[in-house]
């Protein structure tokens, strides 16, 4: 799974859902999910958290990316390695000195023409994003 | 609530080792006392139970004191209020299902008396067309089932369960835990239960006592005990690795959860530390699963 770790800066809540903004890397990410400040005890702003999420729900897309997209999480990077099998491959990708992995089929790998050094968004939806404290 | 101060000088074959255990179980909860062979798991459940004397102490159960070695007081094992359950259910082979359960009361009049008690019992563990036939007809979740009852009838303030489900197969697991789940939920029994089984513990334990060489090392939910994060998903599954294939860039691992295989697609980094047979915790946001109705 991808690690990020970062510290909380904003929590907006309902009375199940809270929507959270996470600042890493001087990026803010948003991470949403069911608990609130009451029920979870680390939904604090200023606490230090871990954000961890699956390789398979990262989007790429070559940057500067300029279209209209609902995923809130835009993480610019840049692609450090690339392998290449049948059906998946496995893109590692520099972001602000954070590895992430992004594991697409193989046509749209493709079809993208990544390179190596290449400027690329990674994508990840607020609700693919889960805390560990 | 048990108050329980217990210490005993035990003889192993690796020698003596000193039992001190120092804790306070939580009335109404099943707690497991989680710990590897000679730990002095079943010294501690025996000496609640009264069956071994320890050399200081003090057992005080719902205000009424079991034993205190200061004021010479230790109750013998049928004055305690107490079900104990072993792994080999230990039934009496002359008595029916029946039987067995109404020989748990004091006299036959307590017993008759009980009847409802009874019904209600051999109802719930779903024995009532087995309830006139003798233990060696039964199977073994089936005596395991009678075995439970008999520890229940009589509404001890402490039930011991020493390993009870580890002689059954894995499916008969399942059911013997569900009924387990079911009988606390309808009795709130306060349960102590010796187990190895970390999925076991998961389903059916509210708070783990983790006992090495004599001592309590570690207490608090299964989660907080046997992981090791505390992760906010809300899909959360222990299970078991069957087995861990590579296919291309990604792996797949099979895990057996309860009685269901699970698959779960990994990354070379998540699975560098992974063997089967290793406990995990598979773990997913609630936003992910889709849900219908069967």
């Amino acid at each position: 799974m991808n690690h990020l770790s970062g510290h909380i800066t904003h929590i907006q809540s309902q009375t199940h859902l809270s929507l959270v903004q996470v600042l890493v890397a001087q990026h803010t990410l948003q991470v949403l999910l069911i608990d609130t400040p009451q029920t979870a005890d680390y939904l604090q702003t200023g606490q230090n958290i871990e954000l961890l999420f699956k390789e398979t729900e990262v989007l790429l897309a070559l940057a500067p990316f300029s279209g209209n997209i609902s995923v809130p999480n835009q993480l610019p990077c840049t692609v450090q390695s690339i392998t290449e099998d049948t059906l998946l491959s496995k893109v590692l990708l520099d972001f602000d000195g954070y590895q992430i992995v992004s594991i697409i089929t193989t046509p749209a790998l493709q079809q993208m023409q990544l390179a190596l050094g290449q400027q690329v968004v990674a994508m990840v939806k607020a609700n693919e994003i889960m805390f560990a404290s | 609530m048990l108050e329980v101060q217990l210490n005993k000088t035990l003889m192993s074959a690796q020698g003596t080792m000193k039992l001190e255990v120092d804790t306070v179980i939580e009335p109404g909860k099943i707690t497991t006392l989680f710990g590897e062979s000679g730990a002095g798991k079943t010294s501690v459940l025996r000496m609640l139970a009264g069956l071994l004397k320890p050399d200081g102490g003090n057992i005080v159960v719902n205000g009424r004191v079991w034993y205190n070695a200061a004021q010479k007081i230790a109750l013998p094992p049928q004055k305690r209020s107490i079900g104990y359950v072993f792994q080999d259910y230990a039934l009496f082979p002359n008595m029916t299902v029946r039987q067995n359960l109404e020989f748990a009361f004091a006299s036959k009049k307590i017993a008759r008396q009980n009847q409802v008690q009874v019904d209600q019992l051999v109802e719930l563990v779903a024995l009532q067309s087995l309830q006139h036939r003798k233990p060696h007809t039964l199977s073994g979740g089936q005596c395991q089932r009678v075995a439970l009852a008999r520890a229940l009838v009589t509404q001890p303030d402490l039930l011991l369960l020493d390993e009870p489900l580890s002689a059954l197969d894995q499916t008969m697991r399942q059911r013997l835990q569900d009924y387990l789940l079911q009988l606390h939920q309808k009795f709130s029994p306060t349960i102590l239960l010796v187990s190895h089984d970390v999925g076991e513990i998961f389903k059916v334990s509210h708070q783990v006592l983790v006992l090495e060489h004599g001592h309590i090392t570690q207490k608090g939910t299964p989660r907080q005990v046997f992981a090791q994060q505390q992760i906010s998903g809300k899909f959360q599954v222990v299970g078991k690795v069957l087995d861990i294939v590579t296919e291309g860039v990604v792996y797949i691992v099979s895990v057996l959860a309860g009685n269901e295989i699970i698959k779960v697609v990994a990354d070379a980094s998540d699975i560098t530390q992974l063997n089967p047979g290793d406990e995990v915790l598979v773990v997913s946001k609630a936003f992910n699963p889709l849900i219908r109705k069967l």
